[in-house]
């Protein structure tokens, strides 16, 4: 079974007919002029002024675009055209895909758009409640592997949510707070230890 | 490895090795992330035999361009070859198809259900998702099967579950977010009661002075007769640039259940716990930050007494340069007994491609049991970054606890992730 698994991983991963490159850093190259063209442009009648800078010619009295438009210069900042329609900023664009990795293509991309209060030093205890209340947002960024890591595995070669040390005091902890092991583990977990199962 | 998760797990290659021969096209472009977690550990074990325990974790999530279709998938292995055990765990398995982005949405699989049911836990569901009011209402249901937590037995049937979900985010830009569930567990056993949960909250920042966020969320067994499993109540506070308060309240009474799974606080509480904290962070360097947290709990312990918990914490992390760390001093004290801790985690940038790691961990602690001792911890490691994506962990590992007074550990971990377009 794993032979077969890592197999299929290298297929997905090497077979030259399906996969292009590595996902890219550069969030304006992501962007596909013609797939727009064919599926929000015409339909949502949105024309290269959205975008582009034009210009009033004076000889013509005609609007003309930018002698710049074929190096796509821009009306406005490039981050809030993309965001004015894949954030939902604008209702009419409720349909375009919302989730950050759709341009922010690499680790390092997301890295840079970090919320703030994941920064906080007790947002391993607060996520809990933003994930209540608004958990899809965090598949804009977040793989379900990211909670599986916390939530589900268990390994005891690199603790990841307890110390080492934890389980020689975890029952003063665990009578200190005893409502906090509830958001892991149950009774079960107890029981296979403490009567060997 | 368990049937169900095999047949499963085959189920889910057949549809993927189809998708793979109908790929070449732009009809499927979209973006593969693959990560592959290893862990390996040469140690004695409390039998004071040598164990080699091994862990593999595969994770892999695809969607296409316009996310109309994704995939997720996690799986585990373990194996300790010198004690002839082995393991396999199904964490996650699923599809979801958005036919109308405006409108619909459908899923099926094994999910780590966090965001639709009322608790977090992993079920066997399929399920749709109806989005109105441009998208600012969504509400869906599901039904299917939940599954047992532990290991050694983890695709065995818990209950039966259906359950619906609702949120509505006003058009502001400091949206209320409102959302409701609901979930029915039926056991179907005559020994065991059918479960009605209810979970429902609001949230909301405030622009202006100090930015307020503040929310409110509570559970409520509504099976007669009804009783409030919990209630939580917080805020944070961005009082200045460089500080930050986070204030909660709880009241938690999750009582053991009929069912086959109950909850570890139903232990060492019969009734109501109720908990204040606050946690308080400030800036006091471009790169370095401290927090200092306080949590006081009280619960009944056995009717009629209530005794009381008490933690505090006291953080700082350092971030500059090639060098960074945390070192992390906590204080708890319960009925249980007291424990004093202190946890240093250091890391060196050596060169680009490498990285040192120490770690120190001391704790003593006086158990009401009349033990006193203490437990450390020790472990240099190195870190390489092979090449791009390629992570290789190599530490050692010295503890002394009163399981046993010399453990000497070896320690690897090889880590590789790939974002992909395809």
């Amino acid at each position: 079974m794993r032979c077969g698994i890592i197999l299929f991983a290298g297929l997905v991963l090497f077979m030259p007919y399906n996969c292009r490159a590595e996902a890219s850093d550069n969030i304006l190259s992501m962007f596909d002029h013609q797939l727009h063209e064919r599926k929000v442009f015409g339909i949502q009648k949105i024309d290269c002024s959205r975008c582009h800078n034009f210009s009033l010619d004076p000889l013509t009295n005609k609007v003309m675009p930018s002698e710049n438009l074929k190096f796509s210069s821009f009306n406005r900042p490039f981050k809030e055209i993309c965001h004015s329609c894949h954030t939902g900023g604008e209702k009419a664009y409720s349909a375009a895909p919302h989730a950050c990795y759709t341009c922010h293509r690499r680790p390092e991309n997301m890295s840079a758009i970090k919320p703030r209060d994941h920064e906080n030093l007790a947002w391993k205890q607060a996520h809990s409640t933003a994930a209540r209340a608004g958990g899809q947002l965090c598949m804009n960024c977040h793989m379900i592997s990211q909670c599986v890591k916390c939530h589900l595995r268990r390994q005891d070669v690199e603790p990841i949510n307890h110390s080492r040390n934890f389980r020689f005091y975890h029952s003063i902890q665990a009578r200190a707070e005893p409502h906090r092991c509830d958001a892991c583990h149950t009774n079960q977990y107890c029981v296979n230890c403490h009567l060997g199962n | 490895m368990k049937r169900a998760d095999r047949k499963i797990l085959n189920l889910f290659f057949l549809i993927l090795f189809t998708l793979l021969l109908i790929m070449p096209g732009d009809l499927f472009a979209g973006l593969l992330r693959f990560e592959s977690d290893n862990y390996g550990s040469v140690k004695n074990g409390e039998d004071l035999r040598l164990e080699m325990p091994l862990y593999e974790y595969l994770a892999a999530s695809y969607s296409t361009n316009d996310q109309a279709f994704q995939l997720n998938g996690n799986i585990g292995f373990f194996e300790d070859p010198l004690k002839g055990r082995d393991d396999f765990y199904l964490y996650v398995i699923d599809a979801t198809y958005t036919p109308l982005p405006d409108f619909f949405k459908m899923y099926a699989g094994r999910f780590l259900n966090i965001f639709r049911s009322v608790d977090s836990t992993t079920t066997d569901t399929v399920g749709s998702e109806f989005y109105l009011l441009d998208k600012q209402l969504s509400a869906g249901g599901f039904w299917g099967v939940e599954r047992e937590l532990e290991m050694g037995n983890f695709s065995s049937t818990r209950a039966y579950i259906s359950g619906v979900y609702s949120s509505y985010q006003t058009p502001d830009m400091f949206p209320y977010t409102f959302y409701l569930k609901y979930l029915n567990r039926d056991y179907s056993n005559p020994s065991f009661p059918v479960e009605n949960v209810m979970q429902g909250g609001v949230h909301k920042a405030f622009p202006g002075l100090w930015n307020p966020e503040m929310f409110f969320d509570t559970e409520v067994d509504v099976t007669s007769p009804s009783h409030l499993k919990r209630l939580e109540v917080g805020t944070d506070l961005y009082t200045s640039l460089l500080s930050t308060w986070r204030l909660r309240g709880l009241i938690y009474n999750f009582l053991a259940t009929e069912g086959v799974q109950q909850p570890i606080f139903s232990i060492f509480s019969q009734g109501i716990l109720y908990e204040a904290s606050a946690q308080f962070e400030y800036r006091l360097l471009d790169d370095l930050v401290s927090s200092i947290s306080f949590s006081y709990d009280n619960y009944l312990w056995q009717n009629p007494t209530r005794t009381n918990g008490y933690l505090l914490e006291f953080d700082l992390k350092y971030y500059a340069g090639p060098f960074d760390g945390v070192n992390t001093f906590f204080y708890f004290d319960s009925y249980g007994g007291e424990v004093f801790g202190d946890r240093l985690i250091l890391h060196y940038k050596l060169a680009d491609f490498v990285r040192l790691r120490g770690e120190v961990d001391y704790d003593y602690y006086e158990k009401v049991t009349s033990s006193e001792r203490f437990s450390l911890h020790v472990e240099p490691g190195i870190d390489f970054a092979l090449w791009d994506r390629f992570r290789l962990y190599l530490g050692g590992e010295f503890n002394s606890n009163n399981t046993l007074e010399y453990d000497f550990r070896f320690n690897v971990r090889l880590i590789y992730a790939l974002w992909r377009d395809v």
